[in-house]
Order: structure tokens, then C-alpha cells, then sequence
């Protein structure tokens, strides 16, 4: 594996690391794997995330290009005016030309974390090179599931009443507190739930595998299947998968679970992705 | 705004040059050494705009990872303070060879204001250098860290152990040795020796930046460094306002600024 850092894309604004195989570790077939911000955290990702992942999914033989969207971290702003997802679709497609022009694969698999699985989804939809794409706490919403354990079971368990006595604790303590820590400064437009179940159908009709990822930091998400209870029959979809991590916090703090992430993520490309398209390939 | 890689075949070191804008010429080419690698991640903005601030008055300017931290090789594990102050050697030189210049003033940011000063204490030759909000006492900062974890974490239904049998701290592996290492960290005991002067840039006068101000004043008048001042309260109360202002940047380039 090697790795090297470059500018890139039409206005040369763009900057990111891409972690390149060995060529005999290269996997046929393996689609390159886009790593973007998660928030406004640079490319290195929270708690040095997406390094981490870039260099094992690497070493796994795939191309990785982890870089910064416009006007985060260390890439320029974009010229011209754009909203949001727009932009960042456009960063996410220049990246792909940047890394097919550097002798990678034509096919990606884009991940993203937060509203980093905003950017993954809309260029996954807007794009049919992206042929697998991971949502870590992406797209949620509150299902009779959810408010079910809220009125009852909820307040039974104790891990929430450690926390609420934890929590006074600490306040009454005081001391120091982490910059940006006190209030909610992000503010993210998700799709209904109907166009959300939309745009799967047509990723997972065009062939695109979904693995949709949530975490105990995760307020909305309360319990391992409701993501099944959210999209229905299409969580049934043989290039769906879904899993749940109830001890992990929302950027993966803990190492242990910071790791089990990392042999998931790494699992679903070489178990799922890659021998898919393959098969694709070969056909 | 360049990438640059330099270091060892086995300590491979990503860093981020800024050739010098305009035509006013600077004898010293400035290196930025941030934080790491609990802090690195929230003042990566903060440093990012100093680096760019400095670029436009004419400083070629280089940040860069430490080993094991940011985008450079290594395992987050691997990564401790001996190894980062060699590290900022190794930075030195490759900004020296990739802008031209003569000489390298030096700004520190919190751990990385240690790192630096250690790198002076041990030889590297430094025009000025700022200790921007430094570490002092690395003991004092390990506890301000954890006592950071446990009010952050208080928030989460399973907080991440975060104790000192741990291993792991801030999101970040922490083990024992690297502790050790940390908390041994003291710039009161080594004081930095650049040619020109040792550069405060703090946002409260805590009384550890007086203290290392008054050693480092004893020093002065003996052919120690000269010691500037920067206070910026305006700054205080808020280390988000500390580290997302320029108040503070444009205070840090004005006094690398020849007068």
C-alpha cells in the first residue's frame, strides 16, 4: 500500500490522500472507495476514522481516495454558486475521474458518515458508477417501533439511568468542556421517508449494494431492526444490509468499537462488494 | 498550497506547503507545529488559516502530521512526543530545502508549543518562536484532558473507559508509555533557545504561561531569548472563540513581521 496526497479536479481545488494497493493486492473488480468529510472534521475524519479505514480497505486491494469537499478542510471553495448536496456531488464526481485518470477502477463505493451520507446518497443516485454505498448514521426517522420502546422499555434501562446520574455529576463538578461541545450547530436536510425509499429501490434496482449503518449516538435510531420497520420490503433486498452498534458513540470514540467498525466495513467490501462485481465484470 | 511528503522510508511524513505571496520578501520561512493528537483535529481550521494568513504576508510556510497522527504513516498507537519532537527536525529541514530560505521561526500550538521548544532546547535552530496557548506541564494537561473526556462522555449511554489502565483517550489510543511520556513534558525544566525571541500568544494569563514568561525572562538579560507578549482577553472565555477568530492569527503575523 502507498499512499500520496494531490490536488485535484477541475479548479485544482480540491485536496486528498489516495491509498493505492500493492498491484499484486490489487482485487479485480474492487470498486475504489470514496471517503469525504464527516461534518466539517477534515478527510483525516473524527477520532482519525477514515485513515484507519482508507489504509485497511487498502490493504484489502482496493483504491481509496479520502479528500475534502469544497470549502472544507483543506480544499478551496468551488467557484460558482452551488447548494450543498450539489456541490458536493460535483467534488464527489470529480473525484472519480481523478482516481479512474490514476489507473483506478471506473466503479465506486462511496461512504459517509452523518451528513457526509447526505453527499454519499446524492451521488450515489445522481451517479451509476457508484456501485455500493454506506450510510453510518445516515438517513433516520421515528417509526411506531420507536415510539413504542420511548413510552415503555426505554425507561427501564439502566444504562439511561447511569447516564442521568452521570450527567448531573459532571455538572455539578464543572471544569473544562470541549470546544463546540454545548449546542447543536448542524442542521441537515434529509429526504422524506418516501423519497428515501424511492431513491433505494432505484440504487438497489440498478444494481448498487446498501449497507446502512447506525450507532447508539444515533437519538432517532432506538433498536437493531428499524431500519427494516423504515423501508420495508427493500431491507429484504439481497444487496441491502444493515447492522447496528448499541454501544458505540456517534464518531466511533471508543477503540474497541472504532475497530469492530473497521473489520465491518472491511468484511462487506471483500465478502459483498468486490466478489459482486466480479461477477459483473466476468459476465 | 502544495502537498509534500518527507520523513524516513518508515516514518513517511504528509505536510502542506504555502509558497510566499506577493513580492515582500521574508528571511525566515515560518513552520507551524499543531497539536497532537486529541487536540489535532479541532484546531486543524485554526491552523489551516494561520498557515494560509502567514502565506499571504510573504512567509513560505509548512504544516505538516506528526508521526502517527493526521494523514502520516503510523498507527495511532505508535505515536509519542520523543519521536514528534524529531519529527519537527525532520519538518524543519524539508522547509528549508523547499523554500530556499536561511532560517525558520517556529509557531507552536498547545502540545505541539512543547514539541517545538523541545526541538530548540535540543539544538534545532530557530529565529523566533511563538507558543501559541503551550503546554506547560504535560501533567497538568493529561488531567485537563481526561477531565474534558469525562464531562463529553457524561452524555453517552456507554462512555468509552477513558481511565489511565485505559490505553485509550479523547477517541485516540493512549497507552501507558505515551502517558508517561506526555505528563514528563515540562518546559519550565528546558528552556527553548531560538536567536530571536520566544513569542507568547494566550488568551488568559494563566499562571503557567507567567511562570515559563518569568523563567524564560531570567534567561533574557543573560544572552537568553527575548521575550514577547501577545494577550488577546477578547479571546478568553471561549476556546471556541480562540480558535475560529483571526484576532489572534493576525496578532501571531504581526509579530513575526519584521519591525
Amino acid at each position: 500500500m502507498r499512499e500520496r496526497a494531490f490536488t485535484f479536479g477541475t479548479h485544482g481545488n480540491l485536496f486528498g490522500v489516495l491509498s493505492e494497493p500493492d498491484p499484486a493486492e490489487a482485487v479485480p473488480g474492487a470498486p475504489a472507495v470514496l471517503l469525504a468529510n464527516m461534518g466539517v472534521n477534515h478527510r483525516v475524519g473524527a477520532n482519525r476514522l477514515w485513515v484507519d479505514l482508507a489504509r485497511r480497505l487498502s490493504r484489502q486491494g482496493s483504491h481509496v481516495l479520502r479528500f475534502d469537499l469544497s470549502g472544507l478542510g483543506d480544499s478551496l471553495p468551488r467557484p460558482g454558486a452551488h447548494g450543498d448536496l450539489e456541490r458536493a456531488t460535483l467534488d464527489l464526481r470529480e473525484a472519480m475521474d481523478f482516481v479512474r485518470a490514476k489507473g483506478g477502477p471506473d466503479t465506486f463505493a462511496v461512504m459517509g458518515l452523518c451528513s457526509g451520507a447526505d453527499s454519499a446518497h446524492a451521488v450515489a443516485v445522481a451517479d451509476p458508477r457508484v456501485r455500493a454505498v454506506v450510510y453510518i448514521d445516515g438517513f433516520v426517522w421515528r417509526t411506531p417501533g420507536f415510539w413504542l420502546r420511548y413510552w415503555t422499555t426505554r425507561r427501564l434501562e439502566p444504562s439511561r439511568w447511569r447516564r442521568y446520574a452521570r450527567r448531573r455529576a459532571t455538572r455539578r463538578r464543572g471544569g473544562p468542556r470541549e470546544a463546540g461541545e454545548a449546542a447543536e450547530i448542524y442542521q441537515r436536510d434529509m429526504p422524506t421517508p418516501e423519497q428515501f425509499q424511492k431513491d433505494l429501490r432505484t440504487l438497489l434496482h440498478r444494481g448498487t449494494a446498501v449497507l446502512a449503518l447506525y450507532t447508539g449516538g444515533l437519538m432517532d435510531y432506538a433498536y437493531r431492526t428499524q431500519i427494516e420497520e423504515m423501508v420495508g420490503d427493500l431491507a429484504r433486498h439481497p444487496l441491502f444490509e444493515s447492522d447496528y452498534f448499541p454501544r458505540a458513540d456517534h464518531l466511533f470514540a471508543d477503540l474497541a468499537e472504532h475497530q469492530k467498525l473497521l473489520v465491518r466495513l472491511g468484511a462487506w467490501m471483500r465478502d459483498r462488494v468486490a466478489p459482486a462485481r466480479a461477477r459483473e465484470a466476468s459476465a | 498550497m502544495e502537498p509534500v511528503s518527507f520523513g524516513t522510508s518508515d516514518r513517511q511524513l504528509l505536510g502542506v506547503y504555502y509558497p510566499p505571496e506577493g513580492d515582500q520578501a521574508r528571511d525566515a520561512a515560518v513552520l507551524v507545529c499543531g497539536p497532537a493528537p486529541q487536540e489535532y483535529m479541532r484546531t486543524h481550521w485554526a491552523v489551516r488559516k494561520l498557515a494560509a494568513l502567514l502565506s499571504r504576508r510573504g512567509f513560505p510556510v509548512l504544516r505538516f502530521d506528526y508521526f502517527a497522527t493526521g494523514d502520516s504513516a503510523g498507527e495511532t498507537e505508535e505515536g509519542r512526543p520523543s519521536l514528534w519532537v524529531e519529527d519537527v527536525g525532520a519538518a524543519a529541514r524539508e522547509l528549508l530545502d523547499v523554500s530556499g530560505a536561511y532560517a525558520i521561526s517556529a509557531v507552536g500550538l498547545r502540545l505541539g508549543a512543547a514539541l517545538a521548544s523541545a526541538a530548540s532546547a535540543e539544538g534545532l535552530e530557530l529565529e523566533d518562536l511563538v507558543l501559541w496557548e503551550p503546554v506547560v506541564q504535560g501533567g497538568a494537561y493529561v488531567d485537563e484532558l481526561r477531565a474534558v473526556a469525562a464531562r463529553k462522555y457524561s452524555e453517552l449511554l456507554f462512555p468509552p473507559d477513558q481511565s489511565p489502565g485505559s490505553g485509550q483517550l479523547l477517541g485516540y489510543a493512549f497507552p501507558a508509555e505515551v502517558e508517561a511520556e506526555t505528563r514528563a513534558v515540562d518546559l519550565l525544566a528546558r528552556r527553548p533557545c531560538p536567536r530571536g525571541r520566544v513569542i507568547f500568544a494566550v488568551a488568559e494569563e494563566r499562571p503557567e504561561y507567567l511562570a515559563l514568561r518569568a523563567r524564560l525572562l531570567e534567561g533574557a538579560g543573560s544572552g537568553g531569548p527575548a521575550v514577547g507578549w501577545i494577550h488577546r482577553p477578547e479571546e478568553s472565555g471561549s476556546l471556541d472563540g480562540a480558535l475560529l477568530s483571526s484576532v489572534i492569527l493576525t496578532a501571531i503575523a504581526d509579530a513575526l513581521e519584521p519591525s
